[in-house]
């Protein structure tokens, strides 16, 4: 796995022992199942399903216990097996955002190597846009949870560099 | 403004790691810092003017007090967050796209 930084983006790059139909299908259709379980925008209680509609233009939400539905997103772009492209409409203290402008955006490609292996290239950029609501996010930094362990990771990360 | 690696390397030292965790609450001056933690002020100002140039850190005047605020401009938190966050979910999706499939574990 590589990964770097350029500007306002975040690059990550794995290299997995699965056809690139397969990986393109666990990313979309299996996400509840390997999506880290903290991450859930409702006030509802555990997270049941993240789903991503096969379309451009679709929704892409959680479900919680409660029954609730809470949107992450857009699908902005969805070429099986090869690209998937999302909105990030969450603000920094993990809340939806209501306002596009201030939403960054989530590619990820998908690279055949072989029958058996395939190059999955996530790109999250525009963070720059929630820059207001990092500014709200300063008191819930503290609280954990509120975004999880966002402090503890860059401390971490800081102390590996 | 600092670059990303500035800013990593501002916050490899334990005692500014703490001094941005407490910003992270709130604004605060150096005496209020250096009140809560177990060093001096002048040490205290020198770790901030270090986390200031790394552009982590804003700096404002209240009449004749300083305030230091987490940069609500500087983006490199969450760059360094969402470049954890998607190393750990991408690890965690692989295992999941190379685990056999149900048909797979059939006998």
């Amino acid at each position: 796995m590589s990964e770097y930084v350029h500007g306002a983006d975040v690059r990550v790059e794995i290299s997995v022992a699965a056809s690139v139909e397969r990986a393109f299908a666990v990313f979309t259709e299996q996400a509840h199942t390997w999506w880290p379980a903290p991450y859930k925008l409702g006030p509802g209680g555990a997270r049941t399903g993240l789903v991503i509609e096969p379309k451009a233009s679709g929704r892409w939400y959680e479900r919680t216990d409660d029954g609730a539905e809470c949107a992450w997103g857009e699908v902005l772009a969805f070429d099986a097996p090869n690209h998937l492209a999302l909105s990030w409409a969450i603000t920094p203290t993990f809340q939806p955002e209501p306002d596009e402008a201030k939403a960054s955006r989530v590619d990820v490609t998908f690279a055949a190597d072989g029958p058996d292996r395939t190059t999955v290239t996530l790109v999250h950029s525009g963070l720059d846009r929630h820059g207001d609501g990092w500014e709200q996010a300063r008191d819930g930094l503290a609280a954990d949870g509120a975004w999880p362990g966002v402090l503890t990771a860059y401390a971490d990360l800081a102390s590996n560099a | 403004m600092g670059t990303y690696q500035d800013s990593l390397d501002a916050l490899g030292d334990p005692t500014r790691r703490a001094i941005f965790e407490r910003l992270g609450q709130g604004p605060s001056a150096v005496g209020e810092l250096a009140a809560v933690l177990p060093v001096s002020r002048p040490a205290v100002s020198q770790h901030l003017k270090v986390l200031v140039n790394a552009g982590l850190v804003a700096v404002e005047a209240a009449g004749t007090r300083r305030i230091y605020r987490l940069d609500p401009q500087g983006v490199d938190v969450l760059r360094a967050y969402f470049q954890r966050f998607w190393t750990s979910a991408l690890a965690d999706f692989a295992k999941a796209a190379e685990a056999p499939t149900e048909e797979e574990q059939q006998p």
